[in-house]
């Protein structure tokens, strides 16, 4: 298999990682800003994968992304509990409405 | 007779001088009861002690010497001397204060300050026994000083009344300028004789020129004391001090002091200075007879012949008569003593000092009336009385002098003397038929209320007016010669006058029989003014003087105020010109730094706290662009 320019895989990783940030920094729903965080980390992954090629005999970076995928997961969970409780305290999940870290 | 060693005589002599002054601290903590008593006891104990002393006075001068001041060398002693002249002193002093003292108990019964009077009293005769027991100028010059202070207190004795203040402030300060005089003597005096000690002066002035300031300066010191022309005013108005002080006053204390220090400093006087002290002496004689002439209080009629008996003293003293001088300084200090008591008793009768207020009183008060009379005729000179002889030895000098004198001119002095001694009959009569004889002029005090005092007052009065009686002091009543004062101190001049008796007799009579007659005149003419303002001396003074002082403190004050006032003001707008510049760069630049560093600080308050807003999504935007530029500045 001919392998693709590896500069192409990270383009994407980093428009994804752009775009996950932009998520993060701009949208004000906290579910939102979870889903922001999963771009961000799957780009990482795509970088990941990428350069894993140049290590064909034991696949370390595509290791490395099963992990982080598996941490995700876990990330994920325990951020949507926090959200679930935080809305729950708060009755709200808009983040520039919860400012309780200035006191 | 025990014989009196010199030691005796100098403890004696100390005791009787420290007598007053124990008094003087005994009275101020003892009883009002008793102070009366106590100061009366202590100047007859003083009087007993100096008849002892006068009995016993040795041939020699007896000098009591301590040291007092050693100055680069110099010593200055405080030396007393007793001699005749002293010795006489001591006992007219303490008699006359002590019938003084008696009178004043029933006199000032109702005083509540009586305590505080007979101390002053005591002061008063301490100060004098000083002066006449000093030895040397300079300690006469303490005690005189003393006298200056007791009698400012004595004549302010009734402080609430402004009169008797100003009185007393009028009399010490006319006392100043004449001792300013006396201290400027004393030092000529040391300057040139290297001495101040009296029994030095007989042999200093010997073979020397005296120089007339000297004498001049020394003689100033009298003026002021002994009330003399031009520095007379302070006596006339010393009588709003208690009658009994006048009565100290002229007789004894005060005034006498002058003409002492006159007789212990004639050997001093240049003859040019004793031209100019028998020239004041006379002036003030005519003055002060003139003075009394229209007086209306009976007290200052008094006063001015006190002024003009002192002159009488003065020109005698300037006429080289010491002995004539002395011997009226007694005669008088018991006529005139006994005057002002029996004045007292007059006053003491009718609650007036004004004599038009009275009037007719010779049946009322017949002795006080006849001590009146005696004392009187005594100081008008009318014979078998002691003034007589005393103003014969000093006319009988005066005359003798004016013979040996070069001008023709001196006989002026003598001769103004004798129309004097008719001027003193001339107001005494008067004041005589104004007090004692016509109608009863007070409309407040009927004449049956009034009463002699009781025999305290009475008692000097009588022995003061018997004392008056020429008898005692010479057997012929015409004449002076051979008198037992002149074996005490010699006379100077030996010369008769024949005429002399009977021209005075014959002035006397016509004085007498013009005062007795004289009317008072309705209007004040410019004669009355002259005498009732006693010739404008105060006027005078006000003119000459106090105003020129005055106009000179105003421009001082004005001065003052323009300049340094001026200056001071300026100095204050300058001031609050640079404060208020001060204020502003303080604004400006010290609180704008101040505030200028709180506005910095509040607004990176305000920037960090806007970091610190609690929103997680900037914190992370701070943490991402944080992040880029660490890597920015890692990888580039």
């Amino acid at each position: 298999m001919q392998p693709v320019d590896s500069h192409l895989f990270l383009i994407v990783g980093a428009a994804l990682f752009s775009i996950g940030l932009a998520v993060v920094l701009l949208k004000r729903h906290a579910i939102v800003v979870l889903m922001g965080i999963e771009l961000m980390l799957n780009a990482v992954n795509i970088n990941l994968v990428a350069f894993s090629q140049y290590d064909p005999d034991r696949l370390q970076g595509q290791m490395l992304a099963l992990f982080v995928m598996v941490v995700a997961a876990a990330e994920s969970a325990v951020a949507l509990a926090i959200v679930l409780q935080v809305y729950r305290h708060f009755r709200t999940a808009q983040l520039d409405e919860l400012n309780e870290l200035k006191q | 007779m025990p014989v009196h060693t010199p030691l005796s005589l100098s403890l004696l002599t100390t005791v009787l001088l420290g007598l007053p002054f124990v008094g003087f601290l005994a009275l101020a903590v003892a009883s009002r009861r008793v102070s009366a008593l106590l100061a009366s006891l202590i100047t007859g104990l003083g009087l007993g002690l100096s008849i002892v002393l006068a009995l016993h006075v040795p041939d020699q001068p007896l000098t009591i010497q301590a040291a007092w001041a050693n100055l680069s060398g110099t010593l200055f002693s405080a030396s007393f001397r007793l001699d005749s002249l002293s010795a006489l002193m001591l006992v007219l002093v303490h008699f006359v204060a002590l019938l003084v003292q008696i009178y004043s108990v029933a006199y000032l019964h109702d005083e509540p300050r009586l305590r505080r009077y007979f101390a002053y009293l005591q002061l008063f005769v301490g100060a004098m026994l000083g002066i006449v027991l000093a030895g040397n100028l300079l300690v006469m010059y303490a005690f005189w000083e003393l006298v200056g202070l007791a009698s400012y207190l004595l004549i302010g004795f009734y402080a609430e009344r402004p009169a008797a203040s100003k009185a007393a402030k009028k009399a010490f300060l006319m006392n100043r300028v004449g001792d300013a005089g006396f201290l400027i003597g004393i030092f000529l005096t040391y300057y040139f004789f290297r001495t101040l000690d009296f029994s030095a002066f007989n042999t200093a002035g010997a073979g020397v020129t005296l120089p007339t300031v000297l004498g001049l300066c020394l003689f100033m010191g009298c003026m002021g004391k002994s009330a003399q022309f031009p520095l007379l005013t302070w006596l006339p108005d010393a009588m709003e001090g208690p009658t009994p002080v006048s009565a100290l006053l002229h007789a004894a204390t005060m005034v006498a002091a002058g003409i002492f220090l006159l007789a212990r400093i004639h050997p001093l006087l240049s003859p040019d200075a004793l031209v100019v002290v028998a020239l004041i002496g006379t002036i003030t004689t005519v003055w002060g007879g003139y003075s009394a002439l229209f007086q209306t209080d009976i007290k200052k009629v008094l006063a001015f012949s006190t002024v003009s008996q002192l002159g009488l003293m003065v020109a005698a003293m300037g006429t080289g008569n010491v002995s004539g001088a002395m011997f009226h300084l007694l005669t008088h200090a018991f006529f005139k003593a006994g005057l002002f008591l029996s004045a007292g008793a007059v006053i003491h009768a009718v609650h007036t000092q004004d004599m038009r207020h009275m009037g007719g009183l010779r049946q009322a008060l017949p002795i006080t009336f006849w001590s009146y009379t005696l004392c009187a005729a005594a100081l008008a000179g009318v014979p078998f009385l002691s003034g007589f002889l005393s103003k014969e030895a000093i006319l009988g000098g005066a005359f003798d002098w004016a013979n040996q004198q070069t001008s023709g001119l001196a006989s002026i002095i003598p001769i103004l003397l004798l129309l004097s001694s008719g001027l003193t009959m001339l107001y005494m009569a008067r004041q005589w038929r104004l007090v004692f004889f016509g109608n009863y002029r007070n409309r407040h005090i009927s004449l049956e209320q009034t009463h002699e005092p009781d025999w305290l007052m009475r008692g000097p009065m009588v022995v003061l007016a018997v004392l008056s009686i020429g008898f005692w002091f010479s057997i012929n009543p015409l004449s002076v010669h051979g008198s037992w004062f002149f074996c005490v101190l010699p006379a100077t001049s030996e010369s008769h006058f024949w005429w002399l008796a009977p021209v005075s007799i014959g002035l006397i009579a016509v004085g007498g029989w013009a005062g007795f007659r004289m009317k008072d005149p309705r209007t004040e003419t410019l004669a009355v003014r002259l005498s009732l303002e006693y010739g404008f001396l105060d006027v005078l003074f006000q003119h000459l003087v106090i105003n020129p002082t005055q106009k000179l403190a105003n421009l001082l004050s004005r001065a003052d105020r323009r300049l340094v006032d001026g200056a001071v003001n300026k100095l204050g707008v300058s001031l609050v010109v640079l404060a208020y510049i001060v204020r502003t760069l303080d604004r400006l630049v010290i609180d704008g730094i101040v505030n200028g560093a709180a506005w910095l600080a509040s607004l990176l308050g305000q920037m960090t706290r806007s970091v610190q807003n609690g929103r997680v999504q900037s914190y992370i935007t701070v943490t991402v662009v944080g992040l880029v530029l660490v890597l920015w500045w890692l990888l580039y």
